[in-house]
């Protein structure tokens, strides 16, 4: 029997719509939903990531049954009640010194699965939870929530269709998400301006109409001198200002401490530019801003997006259609995630854990006391594991040793680990260190809630019928908990956790399941009739946004062992460490081997030439890549994809606001070597890392 | 032999290069895309498929008169009479026909035949996230680009004319 079954695309925060042929419960092929309307993708068009979804699901080898690691480092298969007892008892053993134990939300699950995770790690009394949203989203979050108090894009994805000027900060919205790029075309095509910056030539960059080449890094510094424009030729809305905003003056202060000339030294970006910028971004009669990983994937992401905001905010460009600021973030389900409070300061509804209310009212919902002080992030939690403060990792979905920043110390940290338990449907490499494997349905396996970067709840459906053993994660974390001896967490299907979110989640409480269950378009939240935040009030406790910027520090000394600045990009048909390709476009694919994009000054002082083996050296490792020489990025900047396991040598070094590594820019020298050096190294590399350089390397 | 009606026309100042086309292709051919993009430094891209020349070399020089034209005026092979001698490789000017090596026979794109029956439009084409593919007749589509540019110069003379 053929059925077609409705699904949410979750290889990116956009959360497209499709439907999935199955035949005899066999996924057989992919239909768009063209005459559906209002769906994020229009007539139902999809990426590569999404038309390549099925063969995505088969790119690992898939975890069956639970599984134990033996002293060998061997998987042996133990039945699902044994698999939980093991847990079971790690997580008593910590249950007296709850700050001992850490859990990892997943942007790859529903809603329901990452609100009971965060309810199960409170419940223990822990607020060690966190995700990889930390790494592409957080950072800008808090900078929302602070500012406009909520930490969320403000506007449709439609809605870019009406803006007469869209920025994007940071972002390559053509290669990383083209279904996005599409409205911003169609923007364009009516006559809207299109401002990229970005330190390399991109395909975005391609259709701009204002190209901004900054120094990586100098955003705050550029962003200061738009600022400074705006306010001295008077472009702001002082009647939007006046009404509805708080720290104008302080804002004046510190933008007209610096002048042009300066800000032209340090950003490297002329002076006609910027002002040409402020003129057009302020005198549009609706600007969006787009803030992607250039931004959120930097140590001063909080700060940058502050200033993204006041600026947005100066110009009145905020709570109008076609106006708004969007966080363009990779993973799937990242907005979810960030309300259903996987953060260790973040509770369930934007709420900080030091709101004594808040947590009040939680915990008269779960009868249970919720920690007061906040917990530790995820690379406070490979920290911890090195000094033996963190006995074990609980790790839902997620692929932690891939994801993050300097493979190595993670790879150390968790091997350290008391136990790492791991829930998850492939077996990944951080699967392949895990203690216990409890397998995991996939997306498509399995149904329930999924929130994209709109705001916009969908219900995904499953399309077929997991293995025999694979469990939802809803059902094993209640499970989990109900051997734990704790109350509530007793559910019957996915339908009632969500029920309970909606009780709980104030920005959910208006979302009906029967009709996201119907309805393929889903709904919005705070309002699924209002689709534009902040209409006529801001969501901070007074109704007023808060406008606010930070001083730059002028100069950074260039270390000489390192010149360089490694920046990483990503490629349209590569989803984490995937590509969407199967093998016969892979490996004619260019990107058999990552390629470092090199400027042609730079190349000739290094004294190489295009195709030539280079190795990249970084504080934390080297990475052997071919070299290619572009103009596309400025003298002292290299490009590297980061698909293949990149973060080997990416820094992990974090601010201390909002605990961002600095994954997005490190500091790296360029060196020749002959092929037998790079067969070498690449023999060196972490053996997850090498499995993506199939063949290629050597050929 | 017919004229040809319809085709899948590139318009390369839309094209963004996000591969999608290649996905989908691969997905409803088993593996294989008769699709691609072309690159040139990250930058400039435009996907490129068989031309379904309307006087194709291909289908003259087949010694088994394995291709032919179907109703839409595509370019398509006839698995059961097609040899593998690749004639139609050695004439096509564009090097479209590759060679299945497991079964011996030409492949080329077929503009999905099997969607184009079920009234849908190529997978190329209905996934192209920017429009950049278009399916259709030759002649409408190129009387729609006139007609887009004709209103650009309209709208500008307009803005120049109420400007005065």
């Amino acid at each position: 029997m053929e059925k077609r079954i409705p699904i949410v695309c979750y290889h990116c925060s956009l959360g497209c719509r499709t439907l999935i042929k199955v035949r005899d419960d066999y996924p057989i092929g992919i239909e768009y939903m063209k005459d559906q309307p209002d769906i994020v993708n229009e007539h139902g068009k999809l990426c590569s990531k999404g038309n390549a979804i099925l063969s995505l699901e088969k790119k690992l080898k898939r975890v069956r049954h639970p599984m134990k690691r033996k002293e060998n480092g061997e998987f042996i298969e133990i039945s699902w009640n044994r698999a939980l007892e093991i847990v079971v008892e790690g997580l008593n053993d910590v249950k007296k010194s709850p700050e001992r134990i850490a859990f990892v939300g997943s942007l790859r699950s529903y809603n329901e699965a990452n609100y009971l995770l965060q309810k199960l790690a409170r419940v223990l009394g822990s607020n060690n939870i966190d995700s990889e949203a930390r790494f592409c989203y957080l950072g800008s979050g808090y900078a929302l929530l602070e500012s406009l108090g909520l930490a969320a894009s403000t506007n449709t994805i439609k809605s870019l269709e009406t803006a007469d000027c869209i920025l994007i900060w940071g972002h390559n919205l053509a290669e990383t998400q083209p279904i996005a790029f599409r409205y911003v075309l169609k923007a364009r095509d009516k006559g809207a301006t299109l401002i990229v910056v970005d330190p390399r030539f991109t395909k975005t960059a391609r259709f701009s109409d204002i190209y901004v080449k900054l120094r990586p890094g100098s955003d705050l510094a550029l962003l200061n001198g738009i600022m400074r424009v705006i306010i001295n030729e008077v472009l702001y809305d002082s009647e939007f200002v006046e009404r509805r905003c708080e720290g104008f003056d302080d804002i004046r202060r510190i933008v007209t401490m610096y002048d042009l000339e300066e800000i032209e030294r340090i950003t490297g970006v002329p002076q006609a530019v910027i002002i040409e910028v402020a003129r057009r971004f302020a005198n549009s009669r609706a600007a969006s801003i787009i803030i992607g990983t250039g931004v959120t994937q930097s140590s001063d992401a909080k700060r940058v997006t502050h200033a993204l905001v006041s600026m947005c905010l100066m110009c009145g460009h905020v709570g109008k259609p076609g106006a708004g600021i969007y966080i363009a973030s990779g993973k799937g389900n990242i907005q979810g995630v960030i309300d259903m409070g996987v953060a260790p300061d973040l509770l369930p509804g934007h709420r900080y854990v030091a709101d004594d209310n808040w947590r009040r009212y939680l915990e008269e919902k779960w009868g249970y006391e919720v920690p007061q002080e906040e917990g530790l992030s995820l690379l406070e939690f490979i920290e911890s594991s090195e000094r033996g403060n963190i006995d074990g990792i609980y790790i839902m979905g997620e692929d932690v040793l891939h994801n993050t920043p300097n493979t190595e110390r993670v790879l150390k940290a968790l091997e350290r680990l008391q136990f790492l338990f791991v829930q998850e449907s492939m077996l990944t490499p951080t699967a392949e260190l895990a203690d216990i494997i409890l397998p995991r349905t996939t997306i498509l396996e399995s149904e329930g809630s999924l929130t994209n970067i709109e705001r916009r709840i969908q219900w995904n459906h499953r399309a077929f019928t997991p293995p025999k053993d694979a469990r939802p994660d809803w059902w094993i974390l209640s499970k989990i908990a109900g051997k734990l001896g704790l109350k509530g967490f007793e559910y019957m299907c996915q339908d009632d956790v969500f029920v309970e979110i909606t009780e709980i989640v104030p920005q959910y409480r208006s979302v009906d399941l029967s009709r996201i269950k119907e309805n393929v378009s889903g709904m919005f939240w705070p309002d699924d009739y209002n689709r534009i935040l902040y209409l006529d009030r801001f969501s901070t406790p007074n109704g007023k946004a808060q406008i606010k910027t930070y001083k730059f520090r002028v100069s950074e000394e260039i270390d000489e062992r390192y010149p360089f600045t490694l920046i990483t990009v990503r490629y349209a048909d590569y989803t984490q460490g995937f590509t969407t390709g199967f093998m016969d476009r892979f490996s004619k694919a260019k990107l058999m081997i990552p390629k470092v994009e090199i400027n042609p000054d730079d190349a000739q002082i290094l004294g190489v030439s295009e195709g030539d083996l280079v190795r990249i050296d970084t504080k934390y490792g080297s990475y052997p890549v071919i070299c290619t020489i572009s103009s596309n990025v400025a003298r002292g900047t290299v490009a590297v994809p980061w698909h293949m396991g990149l973060n080997i040598i990416t820094s992990d070094e974090y601010s201390s606001d909002s605990k961002i590594p600095n994954m997005k820019r490190s500091h790296c020298r360029i060196v020749r070597i002959s092929r037998e050096e790079f067969e070498h190294l690449l023999r060196k590399l972490p053996e997850h890392i090498r499995r993506h350089y199939i063949g290629g390397a050597t050929r | 032999m017919r004229v040809q009606k319809k085709s899948i026309i590139v318009n390369p100042s839309r094209c963004i290069g996000c591969r999608s086309c290649e996905a989908a292709c691969e997905r409803e051919h088993n593996g294989k895309s008769y699709i691609k993009v072309y690159e040139w430094k990250d930058v400039i891209s435009v996907s490129f498929t068989c031309r379904h020349c309307a006087n194709a070399p291909c289908i003259f020089v087949c010694p088994m008169n394995a291709l032919y034209k179907d109703d839409d005026g595509a370019v398509s092979v006839v698995p059961q009479k097609c040899i593998g001698c690749l004639m139609c490789a050695v004439v096509c000017p564009f090097g479209v026909p590759e060679l299945d090596e497991y079964n011996k026979i030409m492949l080329k794109c077929d503009m999905c035949s099997h969607l184009r029956r079920e009234g849908r439009l190529p997978a190329c084409v209905e996934t192209c996230p920017t429009d950049a593919l278009v399916f259709g007749d030759i002649f409408d589509i190129q009387r729609f680009r006139r007609e887009s540019i004709a209103e650009r110069v309209v709208g500008i003379l307009r803005r120049a004319y109420e400007g005065m």
